[in-house]
């Protein structure tokens, strides 16, 4: 039953691509946002087409903004993605820079609070593939990208969705911690339920932020907590390829 | 579960084909990249420019593109970082024969070469050599950014000061800039060492430029070499910082006062004394050296790239050395005080770049020994402006202009032969007379190939007091032949105005040139700055118009000199000790007039052999451990060859050599240092860190001590014996 929804995802994603139905930067939006809810599902080279859209995009209007957003966001996903599969650290070095470059550039167009939460959440990736003195250097500039994410969207569920990440990561005496994470989390699910953007703003993140939390839950052997986590992510996405390969078989094999 | 992935596949087949037979209504636009050498390329991105359809290439290099969104003729773009950007018009005959592609391998057009003869940069921003930390933790530079770039390729350890003499220059004949504007140089005077300590607290900089040579018409003024020091901009949260240490105190402070305001102070206070005192230093300074420099800032930033950013400094330095010349023992003492403002806006709109800086400084020094004495005020007023205007992708020109207006008064009395006591007979001189110089400049960044760029510029400058105008051509050049690979070269001419104190009547004359140094760089770069770097580069310069000081602090014109040599740079991670390295070698053999005399003959700066290992290995539990190793020959000195009682002042008068004929034993020298990084609550961080410098003890001869006849000498040793340092910070952010 459960193949039905994403199946339809797919479809409706691909006549989306097709459709065009909103006009300008929106429209375009909508493709990459349709192709990373893609990626989603099939973990496979959607991401891909979604940076080469982007790019296609600012090719031809290099100063879009929210464009740049887009691209900055794809870029991470494909980062925290490489991370994953143990690809080089030079490789996910430069991608994550190259997020960083790019959603510095559109935060100063696109006042929108996702774009610093980003740029944080990609400066701590950095962090985390460079070592201890690069968290020396950046540390601080993580946290300050996160506060005026938070200052400038006190109820978006993104900006704490990705807090609560980064506090999963970041040990206690840096201002980390999975109680943080827990609550952060917990506050960007319940923003969520009311959470309707219009397009082209940003609206990703719902089944993510269920997942994380079902880590930290697994990280804290809360077994069936984790387990309900994770099946609320896959009610949203039913095909979830990263909740339903990776993480629920790591849950039962008992590895968080 | 391969069952239900089977059903998922069919059911994914079962809805993929009406979308493929709504495409296949539409024309579609097949082809296929490939490398010169028909290698596929995948990942390449092919679209239509006027509908953005389009498609990643696959593992062999083929696509596929629907054209639903227009007509053709079309525009068709590929284009993957590395490769070379395709372009070409698209037909309908194309959709039925197929696209071949071929991209050639270089950079691509969005990656500029960044790469320069000459030139390092240090900073936290991507692409720099070394970042900020680096720098100023080097073990044994003190966190002094003079003693770190000390250790860059290109720079000659002279002596134990902080100058920075740069490939067979004077130390004088390197400018040093911040946030645009020119800093005082202390004059040429008993002062071998040169110094501009603490002028800038590192620890509130965040970008270093150096540039060795070869560096272009933007910077005018300086004969050998560059320094750019950009302070601490804007802050993305509140921060403070409280340290202590065995000679000094320091506390700052960041205040983010909204969203485009960051205010900054930053205080320092260092006294030598208890450090002296500890170790057992021999040198028996009085008084040892102290002082404070207060800095404060506030930037404002704007759109894209838009800011304007104000800093202050006021400093102070007391020094009592003392010195043991023949017949007279004594101390030189040295008070200084100087302190700068500058305002900097900069800005990017459309293709334009403004710069702007305006900065006033003010330097007071009082110097004394014996009959010697100098008094000295420079009030120093500078204006810069350039405009960069990036007329296409590759094609940027850049206009400038800038005033000095420099006031000196300047008063003192300097011995006339061989005896310095108090009461001896002396010369004594009096400047006043300002001096203002114009430059103006344009310069080319052009990149006409994706390999190739070439820096071409001309700049002109006038000085009132040369009364002449100088034209200085220049260029720069690097290419990528491919990978990692950079081959650099750079010539030009470079003009100096001499030291106003030149042109006392009683010291020099009025009217004196521009000196005047001509410059070869040729080098060959590999790598990566963030893993493994190699550099190598040659030199030449020829020298002409000298102005010297000599012995006699007399002012010898018409100078000549020549410097040539080689420098190696290489930067990487010992394999499976993850221990970062970076090795600077120097060879160099230097040759100018010896004012005395009028021979040309070594330099006194002429250090033909240094080298400097620097490892660092981060350990578990916040630790950091670091050493320096650095050896290098002696500089020359002028040898007494005899000497004679002079009964008429009562002492003996040396009778010296042929200048620079001797030269001190090698200098050899071990730092280490540790430090222990410590987050103590959420926001709340601390770094304890402990130093030894000289950890053998070498003596490290800087000079000869003589007896009153000349007859016998010992040596002087460096002022740096085996030293231990510690002390602590506490970061709030």
């Amino acid at each position: 039953m459960r193949l039905i929804p994403s199946l339809a995802l797919v479809a409706v994603a691909a006549t989306s691509l097709r459709a065009q139905a909103p006009a300008g930067t929106a429209r375009w939006a909508d493709s990459i946002h349709v192709l990373l809810s893609m990626d989603q599902v099939r973990l496979g080279t959607d991401v891909d087409q979604a940076i080469a859209l982007a790019e296609r995009v600012l090719s031809v209007t290099p100063n879009d903004g929210v464009m740049m957003h887009y691209k900055g966001y794809a870029l991470y996903t494909k980062a925290g993605r490489m991370i994953g599969s143990g690809a080089k650290e030079e490789e996910i070095k430069a991608l994550l820079e190259e997020a960083d470059d790019i959603l510095e550039r559109s935060a100063s167009l696109v006042k929108w609070p996702e774009t610093p939460a980003l740029r944080s959440a990609v400066i701590n990736q950095i962090i985390g593939v460079s070592g201890m003195m690069a968290g020396m250097r950046l540390g601080s500039t993580a946290d300050g990208l996160m506060d005026d994410a938070v200052a400038i969207g006190p109820d978006n569920p993104r900006v704490f969705m990705l807090r609560g990440v980064s506090a999963m990561y970041k040990p206690k005496m840096f201002g980390g911690g999975m109680d943080k994470a827990e609550r952060d989390l917990k506050r960007a699910v319940e923003l969520f339920a009311n959470d309707m953007p219009a397009s082209p703003k940003p609206r990703w993140g719902h089944a993510e932020a269920w997942a994380w939390l079902g880590q930290v839950y697994a990280a804290e052997k809360r077994v069936p907590e984790a387990r309900e986590a994770y099946a609320r992510a896959l009610a949203l996405v039913p095909e979830y390829g990263w909740v339903k390969f990776r993480l629920l078989p790591a849950l039962d094999k008992g590895k968080s | 579960m391969r069952m239900r992935r089977l059903i998922l596949f069919l059911a994914l087949l079962a809805f993929i084909p009406p979308l493929q037979l709504a495409g296949q209504s539409a024309p579609r636009l097949r082809g296929v990249v490939l490398t010169p050498e028909k290698s596929p390329v995948p990942g390449v991105n092919v679209f239509i420019v006027e509908t953005l359809e389009g498609a990643l290439t696959d593992s062999v290099g083929r696509f596929s593109i629907a054209l639903s969104g227009g007509g053709l003729p079309a525009t068709l773009l590929a284009r993957r970082v590395g490769f070379r950007q395709f372009q070409r018009v698209v037909t309908a005959t194309d959709t039925t024969g197929g696209v071949a592609i071929t991209l050639t391998r270089g950079a691509t057009s969005l990656a500029p070469i960044t790469v320069q003869a000459g030139a390092i940069t240090a900073g936290n921003e991507r692409g720099a050599t070394l970042t900020s930390l680096e720098v100023v933790t080097t073990p044994g530079t003190a966190a002094d950014i003079n003693r770190a770039i000390q250790l860059l390729p290109g720079v000659q350890p002279v002596d134990d000061g902080t100058a920075l003499f740069v490939r067979g220059g004077d130390y004088t004949e390197t400018k040093v800039f911040i946030n645009e504007a020119v800093l005082l140089n202390p004059a040429q005077l008993l002062t071998p060492s040169g110094t501009f300590v603490g002028t800038v607290d590192p620890f509130q900089l965040d970008g270093i430029f150096f540039s060795s040579g070869g560096f272009g018409a933007r910077y005018g003024n300086a004969l050998s070499g560059v320094v750019g020091l950009r302070t601490r901009g804007a802050a993305t949260r509140h921060a403070a910082t409280l340290g202590g240490g065995l000679a000094a105190w320091s506390a700052d402070g960041a205040l983010r006062a909204s969203e485009h305001l960051t205010l900054r102070v930053a205080g320092n206070r260092n006294d030598l004394s208890p450090f002296l005192r500890l170790n057992s230093n021999p040198r028996g300074f009085a008084p040892p050296p102290r002082g404070r420099d207060l800095s404060a800032s506030a930037t404002y930033t704007y759109g894209l790239a838009g800011e304007v950013k104000v800093y202050a400094v006021d400093q102070t330095n007391v020094i009592g050395i003392p010195i043991d010349d023949p017949g007279f023992r004594a101390t030189f003492d040295s008070d200084v005080a100087s302190n700068l403002l500058v305002a900097t806006w900069k800005d990017v709109r459309g293709a334009f770049a403004p710069l702007v800086s305006v900065s006033r400084s003010r330097l007071d020094r009082r110097e004394g020994f014996g009959a010697f004495n100098l008094n000295a005020g420079q009030d120093l007023r500078t204006l810069f402006g350039q405009l960069s205007w990036e007329r296409s992708p590759g094609t940027t020109l850049r206009l400038g202009a800038e005033v000095e207006h420099l006031v000196s008064d300047m008063r003192g009395s300097v011995p006339v032969g061989d005896d310095r006591r108090p009461g001896a007979r002396t010369t004594v001189w009096r400047i006043d007379r300002p001096g203002t110089r114009t430059g103006a400049f344009v310069e080319g960044d052009l990149q006409p190939l994706p390999t190739l760029r070439i820096v071409p510029g001309l700049r002109a400058d006038r000085s009132t007091l040369t009364g002449r105008t100088t034209l200085d051509p220049r260029v720069n050049a690097a290419w990528q032949p491919g990978g990692a690979l950079s081959l650099t070269a750079a010539w030009g001419i470079y003009h100096q105005v001499p030291d106003p104190l030149f042109y006392s009547d009683s010291l020099g004359r009025s009217g004196l040139p521009s000196m005047r140094a001509e410059q070869r760089v040729l080098g060959v770069q590999w790598g990566e700055p963030s893993t493994t770097l190699i550099r190598v580069e040659a030199y030449e310069k020829h020298y002409r118009d000298l102005s010297l000081l000599s012995r006699d602090n007399l002012v010898a014109t018409d100078g000549v000199g020549r410097s040539r040599g080689m420098d190696l740079f290489f930067k990487g991670r010992i394999p499976g000790l993850d221990i970062e390295t970076r090795t600077t070698l120097n060879l160099l053999q230097a040759r100018r007039t010896a004012p005395e005399t009028g021979t040309t003959t070594r330099a006194a700066f002429d250090v033909p052999r240094s080298y400097s290992f620097i490892a660092e290995k981060l350990l578990p539990r916040g630790w950091r451990s670091a050493l320096t190793w650095r050896t290098s020959s002696g500089r020359p000195y002028t040898p007494v060859a005899s000497a004679a009682f002079d009964t008429t002042s009562d002492i003996w008068v040396p009778r010296f050599g042929v200048p620079n004929s001797g030269r001190f034993p090698d200098l050899k020298r071990l730092d280490l240092s540790a430090s222990w990084y410590r987050p103590l609550r959420p926001g709340v961080q601390s770094v304890l860190y402990l130093s030894l410098s000289n950890v053998f003890d070498r003596d490290n001869t800087q000079g000869w001590k003589y007896s009153d006849d000349y007859r016998t000498r010992t040596p002087v040793r460096s002022i740096f014996n085996r030293s231990v340092y510690f002390g602590a910070s506490l970061i709030w952010q």
